[in-house]
C-alpha cells in the first residue's frame, strides 16, 4: 500500500493528502530516508530514456549565448511549452497587419532546422536570415522573406500559396520541396526543385501565369 | 561494462571539444542533455528549473573547454556539476521561499537528504553511464563517428581528417596528446595496483 503511494509520490501524481502521508513516513526514521532515496534513485534511472538523442533546441541557445559575449547579435529567446519550442531571434516588434514576424538569423558555420506554424519545415544554411510570421493567417498567402540559402518542405495548403520573397524574385508554391539560395553577395539567385512544382517570378510584378516561369522536379533555375 | 564498448571518458573526445569542434560538443549534448534534466528534476522541489540548470552546466563546459583536459571522467564530471547546481538552487530557494512554509520545508529537506545520499548518488551516476553507453549506438552516424574514429585501426591520419572534416594536423595533435594522457593514466594504474 505504501509502496504504491511512494511510487505515486515520485511520479508526482499523489494527492496532497497522500504526499503528506509519504513525507511523514520518510522523515520518521533514517532507515526510511535511505529506503526512499534508493527508490527515488531507481525511479530517476527509469526516466532516463536511452533512445532520445535528439538535439534539444536549447543547444543553439548555448552556442549563441557564448558567441554573443564577443559579437553583438540579436537576442535569443526560448518560447513555447516544453515540447513545442523553437529557437527564435526576436525582431523588435515588427508587425504587418495582424501578422507578427520573427527573424531567424543563422550565424556563419551553423545550420538551423525550423518548423513554421503551418507545418512547413525549413532548413536554413549558414549566414542566412529568414523573416517569417509567428502565426500564418489561414486566408492569405503564406509570405516569408529570405536572405541566404534554405531548403523548404512546404506543408500543403491549396487555398494559401507559400511565397518566398527575396530581393528581386519571388517563388510561389503549393506543396513542394525545394532549395533556395539568394546570398546578397552572389550575383545569381538559384533554386533547385525536388518535388512538386513552383513558379518563379519577378518581385516587382504580381503573380500571373504569363510572367512566371514554372519549374518541374529536378530542375534548377538561376 | 563490456570490453570494446565505446567509453564516454574518451580523451580524444574531450580534446575535440577543447579544440572547439562543435560536432563533439553537440554529441555530448545529445547524449546527456535530457538525461541530466531528468536527474535534476529528481533533485529539485520545483521541476521547472531543471532545464535552465542543465543548460548552464553545458554553457560552463563550452566556455571552460580549455580546462577539460583535466577531466578524467566526463560522466562523473557532468553528473557532479548538475548535482552541485541543484544543491545551489535548493539553497537559493531556501532563502527566497518562506522557510516557515511547512510543506515546502519538508520537501526541501527530503531533497537535501537525497542529494547527500552517497549510495543513491553512486547508483545514479553508474546507471547514467550505462544508459549513455547504450545511447551512443543510437546517435546519428556523424556523431557516432566521434567515438569510433579514434579507435579505428589502420586508418591513416589523413583519412580520419577527411572523414571528420578536420585538418590532418589536428588529428595528429589529438592522437599525440591522447597517447600522452594514456601513458599518464597507465602509470597511475600501475602505481595503484602495486
Amino acid at each position: 500500500m505504501l509502496d504504491h503511494k511512494i511510487s505515486k509520490y515520485l511520479r508526482g501524481t499523489a494527492t496532497s493528502h497522500e504526499e503528506r502521508e509519504v513525507e511523514k513516513w520518510i522523515i520518521a526514521s533514517d532507515n526510511n530516508v535511505k529506503k526512499f532515496n534508493l527508490l527515488q534513485a531507481k525511479y530517476v534511472v527509469s526516466t532516463l530514456d536511452i533512445s532520445n538523442t535528439d538535439l534539444d533546441p536549447s543547444y543553439y541557445i548555448i552556442i549563441n549565448k557564448h558567441n554573443q559575449s564577443s559579437k553583438n547579435k540579436s537576442r535569443v529567446i526560448l518560447e513555447g511549452s516544453e515540447k513545442d519550442r523553437q529557437v527564435i531571434y526576436k525582431d523588435k516588434g515588427t508587425q504587418k497587419a495582424e501578422l507578427v514576424y520573427n527573424t531567424l538569423s543563422v550565424p556563419n558555420g551553423e545550420r538551423v532546422d525550423l518548423m513554421l506554424s503551418d507545418g512547413t519545415k525549413v532548413i536554413l544554411n549558414s549566414g542566412t536570415s529568414l523573416r517569417y510570421p509567428v502565426q500564418f493567417l489561414g486566408s492569405e498567402s503564406r509570405q516569408v522573406f529570405l536572405d541566404g540559402e534554405a531548403f523548404f518542405m512546404v506543408a500543403k495548403d491549396s487555398h494559401s500559396p507559400f511565397v518566398v520573397n527575396t530581393e528581386d524574385i519571388k517563388v510561389r508554391v503549393l506543396a513542394t520541396k525545394f532549395n533556395w539560395s539568394s546570398y546578397p553577395e552572389d550575383q545569381f539567385v538559384n533554386t533547385t526543385l525536388i518535388e512538386g512544382s513552383i513558379s518563379v517570378y519577378n518581385s516587382s510584378q504580381t503573380f500571373d501565369s504569363s510572367n512566371a516561369c514554372v519549374l518541374e522536379p529536378g530542375h534548377k533555375a538561376e | 561494462m563490456k570490453k570494446g564498448q565505446p567509453k564516454v571518458n574518451n580523451e580524444f573526445f574531450l580534446l575535440l571539444i577543447e579544440k572547439e569542434e562543435k560536432c563533439a560538443f553537440e554529441t555530448l549534448f545529445r547524449l546527456y542533455y535530457t538525461k541530466l534534466v531528468n536527474i535534476a528534476k529528481g533533485y529539485l522541489v520545483y521541476h521547472q528549473d531543471a532545464e535552465s540548470i542543465v543548460q548552464n552546466v553545458f554553457l560552463k563546459i563550452w566556455e571552460n573547454r580549455a580546462v577539460l583536459k583535466k577531466v578524467t571522467n566526463i560522466n562523473s564530471y557532468l553528473y557532479t556539476m548538475t548535482k552541485n547546481s541543484c544543491l545551489d538552487q535548493l539553497k537559493h530557494e531556501k532563502i527566497k521561499q518562506n522557510y516557515l512554509d511547512n510543506s515546502y520545508r519538508i520537501k526541501s529537506e527530503i531533497k537535501y537528504q537525497f542529494l547527500h545520499d552517497e549510495s543513491a548518488s553512486m547508483l545514479l551516476e553508474n546507471e547514467l553511464e550505462s544508459k549513455i553507453i547504450q545511447s551512443i549506438e543510437l546517435l546519428p552516424e556523424k556523431c557516432k563517428n566521434i567515438f569510433k574514429k579514434s579507435r579505428l585501426e589502420g586508418l591513416k591520419h589523413g583519412e580520419i581528417a577527411d572523414q571528420m572534416g578536420i585538418s590532418q594536423r589536428t588529428v595528429e595533435n589529438h592522437i599525440s596528446v591522447a597517447i600522452k594522457h594514456m601513458k599518464l593514466h597507465l602509470k597511475e594504474f600501475i602505481t595503484f595496483s602495486q
